[in-house]
């Protein structure tokens, strides 16, 4: 046990000076023990390879702006470089965020590469690329990788079917471009729409109550 | 595991509980950390037994969080609970939106065995049946042959459904669903360079409580608001000259004791207390400490009733139950949610809780020493605990300074008191 005169109290800990005045300590002999244990450091700063990653790649979409400023001003082909840039550090971020979480990271990766495939097509032109080729692609890999993550990770089906739902609904998308006619191939997006619906039967038919549960818990008010 | 709770087993929030996930931070991690001080050095692995033994008999502690289109949800779980040495700083996260665990974890350390808990769960006396449960069994399976076969813990006659009963919604009353704003008023908040990396600093305070029971008396108070007045000065002290907002201290109430309830899941309530130093009355400490615990007395006879109490908690439910409310989606409520906690963050200085007396049973109490608990918190917090005639007051702050503490402990040892202080920052 130690004593501090200040503040006339016996202290437990094996230390130099008074946790609460900071004066020194006085040893009154016997046992002293050790309550808590002393944790060093533990918030570790990003590496220096992501540092410089991400200056170099800013660094890049400045020098392309002012580039395209000088040079070929007609055609803003520095905003796609822009939006590819900020499209893959948030795709990052995502993944080290997510990383516990494979199918609802699948799922976020898919939304995320969608849209920016969208941003993209709209910035060139709208030639409607993205939806015609890229979301239908997107929508079946997501759903295909879902599934195989699950079984390999031996993930259970209702810690990841709200994903896989969302993941179907946004088969939506296909689905009405297809019938506003408005895709030049249909051939990815008839393939999406009938991946997304077969999912759907495939749960629906063979975890109907497991279906129903889950609906009752995320909608539950 | 009993099988009435599977898997498939998911249920709602409590009304408190609802509050927590928004309002939960790296500096606010809304743990209640419960730590016992043992005779002998802790056996991790009859620890473990222990814990996976206390699981059945609270299941709701195997579950995690989830989020619904709504409303947040509890979702039973197979996640294996964290039973291990202690390697990570007091009140680390306990709920990550982006992880699937268990909102609990047991460490121990040399003698202690700490349990920290995510207030969704629980509050302070529901942890205390889970932790006492788990020394029951720690105790039961390591001295076997001490403690006869069929010693069983008193207080232990409650069912499991009426473990997991919401209590809240039992005592609701209110068909009216009128919603009241509570009024804002500032208080006086401790500012100050705070400790790197979110560590907060524990500092115990043990004494034997009968001197102070005295002191209390001769005040014609009880326990908690002498301390509370002494705290309230020790932060008056501190605090810069031109600060002239009222303290206002927080204190929670464990509604168990005033509508029946075996609940393990979260009720209690909180009302304030407030005092408003005069600048220009010049008086000294003593006086001084006089009129606060005058004022205090009244203000928690005034608050302290069982009408009052019910009303607040007709007015808490009211909110959670207009259907307007319920239908927002959880992603709009969130920030609101935020909003209000951070605001009623600024209406209080500190929250000072007394968890109460922690009996034991023999022949288990021959193996306890003390009992500690403490509560994570960005602004300051108090939590009382005895044990065996000693009294542990723990502060805990994130604050690098510790000035406070230093001042309330001085108080206390210039009374004659034979204080220990205990903290986890080594200089």
């Amino acid at each position: 046990m130690k004593y501090c005169k200040n503040c006339m109290v016996n202290v437990t800990q094996d230390s130099k000076m008074c946790p609460l005045c900071q004066n020194e300590l006085i040893d009154k002999g016997g046992e002293l023990e050790q309550e808590y244990p002393q944790i060093e450091r533990i918030i570790k700063k990003h590496s220096i390879v992501i540092k410089v990653f991400m200056f170099l790649s800013f660094l890049a979409v400045i020098l392309c702006c002012a580039a395209n400023y000088l040079f070929h001003f007609d055609v803003l082909w520095s905003i796609i470089v822009a939006v590819g840039v900020i499209c893959m550090w948030v795709s990052l971020s995502v993944i080290f965020k997510k990383r516990h979480n494979i199918p609802k990271l699948i799922l976020w990766e898919c939304v995320l590469f969608s849209l920016s495939a969208v941003i993209l097509d709209f910035l060139s032109g709208f030639r409607l690329w993205s939806i015609t080729y890229v979301m239908p692609a997107f929508i079946i890999v997501s759903l295909l990788s879902m599934w195989t993550v699950a079984s390999v990770m031996n993930i259970k089906l209702r810690d990841y079917m709200t994903y896989m739902l969302i993941d179907i609904l946004l088969g939506i998308v296909p689905f009405i471009m297809l019938c506003l006619n408005n895709v030049s191939d249909p051939f990815p997006s008839v393939m999406a729409v009938v991946a997304s619906v077969i999912t759907f039967i495939a749960i629906f038919v063979f975890n109907y109550k497991s279906l129903k549960e889950e609906l009752k818990k995320r909608f539950h008010i | 595991m009993s099988k009435s709770f599977s898997e498939e087993q998911w249920y709602k929030l409590d009304n408190a509980a609802k509050i927590f996930p928004p309002n939960t931070g790296l500096r606010d991690t809304k743990i209640i950390r419960f730590a016992c001080k043992l005779t002998e050095k802790v056996d991790g692995e009859i620890l473990k037994k222990a814990v996976d033994s206390a699981l059945d008999i609270f299941p709701h502690y195997r579950s995690v969080l989830r989020k619904g289109l709504f409303w947040y949800y509890f979702q039973q779980s197979d996640i294996p609970p964290i039973v291990e040495e202690e390697n990570i700083l007091p009140f680390t996260t306990l709920y990550d939106g982006n992880k699937q665990n268990l909102l609990f974890r047991v460490t121990y350390f040399n003698k202690r065995i700490n349990l920290e808990v995510y207030h969704a769960i629980t509050d302070g006396a529901g942890g205390i049946e889970f932790f006492k449960r788990i020394l029951y069994y720690y105790f039961k399976e390591k001295y076997s042959d001490e403690i006869p076969d069929d010693f069983v813990l008193t207080d232990s006659s409650s069912s499991v459904s009426q473990k997991l009963d919401d209590s809240y919604k039992h005592y609701y009353t209110s068909d009216k669903n009128k919603i009241t704003i509570p009024e804002s008023k500032k208080a006086y908040t401790v500012k100050g360079l705070k400790l790197s990396e979110y560590r907060t600093r524990i500092t115990e305070i043990t004494m034997p409580v009968d001197k102070l029971l005295s002191i209390s008396k001769e005040y014609k108070t009880t326990l908690t608001v002498y301390l509370a007045s002494l705290f309230t000065l020790a932060v008056h002290k501190v605090r810069p000259r031109s600060q002239n907002k009222p303290i206002v201290l927080c204190i929670p109430v464990n509604l168990r004791k005033y509508f029946p309830s075996d609940s393990a899941r979260n009720f209690f309530g909180v009302f304030e207390v407030k005092y408003k130093f005069d600048k220009n009355i010049v008086i000294d400490d003593n006086e001084l400490l006089k009129d606060i615990v005058q004022s205090y007395n009244s203000q928690f006879k005034e608050k302290l009733t069982k009408e009052k109490l019910e009303n607040s908690i007709d007015k808490m439910l009211a909110l959670e139950n207009n259907t307007f409310i319920k239908i927002i989606p959880l992603i709009i409520k969130n920030p609101v949610m935020h909003y209000f906690g951070a605001n009623n963050d600024k209406q209080m200085t500190a929250s000072f809780s007394n968890i109460g007396i922690i009996n034991i049973d023999s022949p288990m109490d021959k193996y306890i020493e003390n009992f500690i608990v403490s509560v994570a918190t960005k602004k300051l917090q108090v939590a009382l605990t005895t044990y065996n005639n000693k009294l542990t007051i723990t502060v805990t702050s994130p604050f690098v300074s510790s000035d406070t503490e230093m001042c309330f402990v001085r108080e206390l040892s210039a009374l004659g008191i034979d204080v220990t202080v205990t903290s986890n920052t080594i200089n």
